[in-house]
């Protein structure tokens, strides 16, 4: 029989394209203890994209050092209120070395009756 | 203190600094920004976070600031009471080194008598001037062996030194907590008290009794005398500590020599005043 001696390399490119992101992260940072970027670094890292616009809050976890949270958002909620709630729901899927990113939205519900 | 004392960027990585610590022998790392401290990298820092993370993500040490004038035992309470990493040393304003607790523990050590494990006189200056700063009287007993070159003729040197070394053990278990005891030299051993003269004499005796029941490595025939001096503060007016305190001790020795010569082996002493100590 007759060896083929043939062989073939092929290269495969694949695009996906997206808008970047500015700032790169949503409305809430958790960062936890052992996380490869600190609370500190992610903050300084939006600063110069999104001058004055995230928080540090620190927290007292089990696995997350700190939270970096978008200003606006204490606008609309009291910061205890909102870090409570933040903890409660990121705490169920925490881990001391990965950082969540989350995104916060919040609907403020106004009914009013006035005198005819 | 170290003078040549490495800093780190606040924007450094761990990985970055961990190169520079395998080369140093330091501990403990000052995190600067803008000429600024913001806090002290440490070595847990250094082995528990992410490589990599920058300094300022990964500093947990504390530090406080200490004038080059200050002693070495102010240091140490500093360090001990607020459980502070690093003391960053000034002189006008600024910071000319840094000290941790290895290197201060490194350095009191020089200071500690190695025979009895008793302080040497340098801390007895320093307490006596905080005691008087803070408004309490003092007072030296001034202790001395009898006859200790016999016991070290008739025994030997060996035995002549477990004797100093069992007499400054019970001396330290028979002294009130707020007294300070150092070896002042040979068989010689001072206590300072925050008490004035006189009401030392009662709670030296019971000490002497006590020293004097302790049974002697072969026997030794062993006896001490104490001689307590001390005087009422005065006045306000600033005095030299190092001046004034010799003064007392001197009075104390020679009080404890004409204790062996005349009665009891006790004599106190009460040398008039002592004014107020600036340090």
């Amino acid at each position: 029989m007759e060896k083929s001696l043939e062989s073939i390399k092929k290269a495969e490119i694949n695009m996906r394209i997206s808008e970047f992101e500015v700032p790169p992260m949503q409305d809430v940072l958790f960062v936890g203890k052992r996380a490869p970027i600190g609370p500190e670094a992610a903050r300084r890292m939006v600063d110069i994209l999104s001058p004055n616009q995230y928080e540090i809050v620190r927290v007292n976890h089990t696995a997350f050092e700190a939270l970096v949270i978008r200003k606006a958002l204490f606008t609309m909620l009291p910061e205890d209120k909102l870090v409570t709630i933040l903890l409660e729901e990121g705490g169920k899927v925490a881990n001391e070395s990965i950082i969540i990113k989350a995104q916060v939205n919040i609907t403020l519900l106004v009914s009013k009756a006035i005198d005819l | 203190m170290v003078r040549n004392y490495i800093t780190v960027n606040a924007l450094w990585g761990i990985q970055h600094i961990q190169d520079i610590v395998c080369k140093s022998d330091m501990a403990c790392f000052p995190v600067m920004e803008d000429n600024r401290i913001l806090g002290i990298l440490t070595m847990k820092d250094l082995v528990k976070t992410h490589p990599n993370r920058i300094a300022i993500d990964a500093m947990s040490g504390n530090f406080a600031y200490i004038s080059e004038r200050e002693s070495i035992w102010k240091a140490k309470e500093i360090l001990d009471k607020k459980s502070i990493d690093m003391l960053l040393v000034k002189q006008n304003n600024e910071v000319v080194g840094v000290l941790t607790d290895q290197i201060l523990n490194y350095e009191l050590g020089k200071h500690v008598d190695l025979l009895t494990g008793l302080h040497k006189p340098d801390y007895i200056y320093y307490m006596a001037g905080k005691l008087l700063n803070s408004g309490n009287e003092i007072s030296i007993v001034f202790f001395d062996v009898n006859d200790f070159g016999y016991i070290n003729k008739e025994f030997g040197h060996a035995v002549g030194d477990r004797i100093l070394q069992e007499f400054a053990a019970s001396l330290k278990a028979n002294t009130p907590e707020e007294t300070y005891l150092c070896r002042f030299g040979g068989d010689e051993f001072i206590l300072l008290t925050p008490y004035n003269a006189l009401d030392c004499e009662s709670f030296v005796e019971k000490l002497l009794q006590a020293i004097r029941s302790h049974k002697f490595p072969q026997n030794v025939p062993f006896d001490v005398a104490a001689g307590i001096a001390g005087g009422r503060r005065r006045s306000t007016r600033k005095l030299d500590l190092f001046e004034t305190l010799s003064n007392l001790i001197n009075i104390a020795s020679l009080a404890s020599t004409r204790a062996k010569k005349e009665k009891g082996n006790l004599i106190v002493e009460c040398c008039g005043f002592i004014d107020e100590v600036a340090i």
